[in-house]
């Protein structure tokens, strides 16, 4: 039996709002917020409930990216040595 | 205190400022004195829909910068006495003029009106959040057609993030023979797509067009009209009871209108 085009037009605006819903802007964030803390945890001890990452629009319509997070301690960095050393 | 609505949509061309207009002297017609504000800085169109662009001496940055008090700004409906319009001005350099600045204006007219209706730019960028920042209710407009859709409902997931007390849902354009023939998406799958209520549907009509042509809200006496009359009881009264927009296309008598319509 052939689709109503409504059917299918239907079927499409579905697809669109599903694929939408993955790029919600608390997703985004979320997106950040791991990719951040696995930098900084190589720098710091970072517990995950102790980091935040919060995406607001600012009075002229940029974005402001605030990141929050607190360090119990941080970690001696190494240095790479010149070559001329080794 | 004045109700204070954002009429918002994402997508442009969806008939938000048909509806602003429309909406507003339909509010006023039951004798609420409405204020519509165009915020589409730069790109002002209220005042041309509504026929009063002769009538423009001061704009809504003249008000934010001082030059002019905001009852100088307003100006009265040809045909509303309870209708006025705060008009955008023409200067594209826009960007000085921040949220906050505009929620000032819209605080100030709430003491004035009943209703507040806000006109808001397409798009999610600085336009919309100056728009919406200064609203308590949202009106969300889109058309049946599938990128409108997509786009109203982004702009619904935005207004989630702010504190409205409610955020509702017109359908226009919505074409009746297309529907009664499985030929468009039904009011009825639009609406299920979208968590929030359906508060009117606004039927394709010709006469909406010429009322652009000649400047002033269409005739309360046309299928759209009626259905501007019912929206504006739903807006005042807080009901959902929608338009009958596919009468004319049921039955026999229907199905004889829905073919000629095809080919003409």
């Amino acid at each position: 039996m052939q689709k109503y085009v409504s059917t299918n037009a239907l079927d499409r605006v579905k697809t669109a709002l599903n694929v939408d819903k993955h790029f919600k802007p608390d997703k985004f964030a979320e997106v950040i917020k791991y990719e951040v803390l696995n930098i900084l945890k190589e720098y710091a001890d970072i517990r995950n409930d102790e980091f935040d990452v919060k995406i607001e629009v600012n009075e002229i319509g940029d974005y402001n990216i605030n990141i929050t997070a607190t360090a119990r301690r941080i970690k001696i960095v190494g240095i790479i040595p010149d070559k001329q050393q080794l | 205190m004045a109700r204070k609505l954002v009429i918002t949509s994402g997508k442009g061309g969806v008939g938000k400022t048909t509806i602003c207009a429309n909406l507003g002297s339909r509010l006023a017609s039951m004798k609420n004195r409405v204020c519509v504000l165009d915020v589409d800085i730069g790109l002002n169109n209220l005042d041309v829909v509504m026929g009063v662009e002769q009538k423009i001496l001061f704009d809504i940055v003249d008000c934010i910068e001082g030059r002019c008090r905001l009852k100088q700004a307003l100006i009265q409906d040809l045909k509303e006495p309870y209708l006025y319009i705060l008009p955008s001005t023409q200067s594209l350099h826009s960007s000085r003029i921040t949220k906050s600045q505009i929620k000032s204006i819209v605080d100030e007219l709430s003491s004035i009106f009943d209703y507040i209706l806000i006109d808001c730019p397409a798009g999610i960028d600085l336009g919309f959040h100056r728009a919406v920042f200064s609203a308590s209710e949202a009106i969300v407009v889109t058309t049946p057609h599938i990128s409108a859709i997509k786009d109203a409902s982004k702009v619904v997931d935005i207004l989630s993030t702010y504190e409205l007390y409610s955020t509702k849902l017109v359908i226009n354009r919505a074409r009746g023979d297309l529907m009664a023939s499985n030929e468009m998406l039904s009011i009825t799958d639009i609406s299920n797509l979208f968590d929030i209520d359906l508060v009117g549907v606004i039927p394709e009509d010709d006469n909406i067009s010429l009322a652009l042509n000649y400047g002033g809200a269409i005739s309360s006496t046309t299928s759209a009209g009626k259905a501007f009359v019912q929206l504006a009881e739903n807006i005042r009264y807080n009901t959902n009871k929608i338009f009958n927009y596919q009468k004319h296309y049921k039955g026999l008598l229907g199905f004889i209108k829905r073919a000629i319509k095809r080919n003409v």
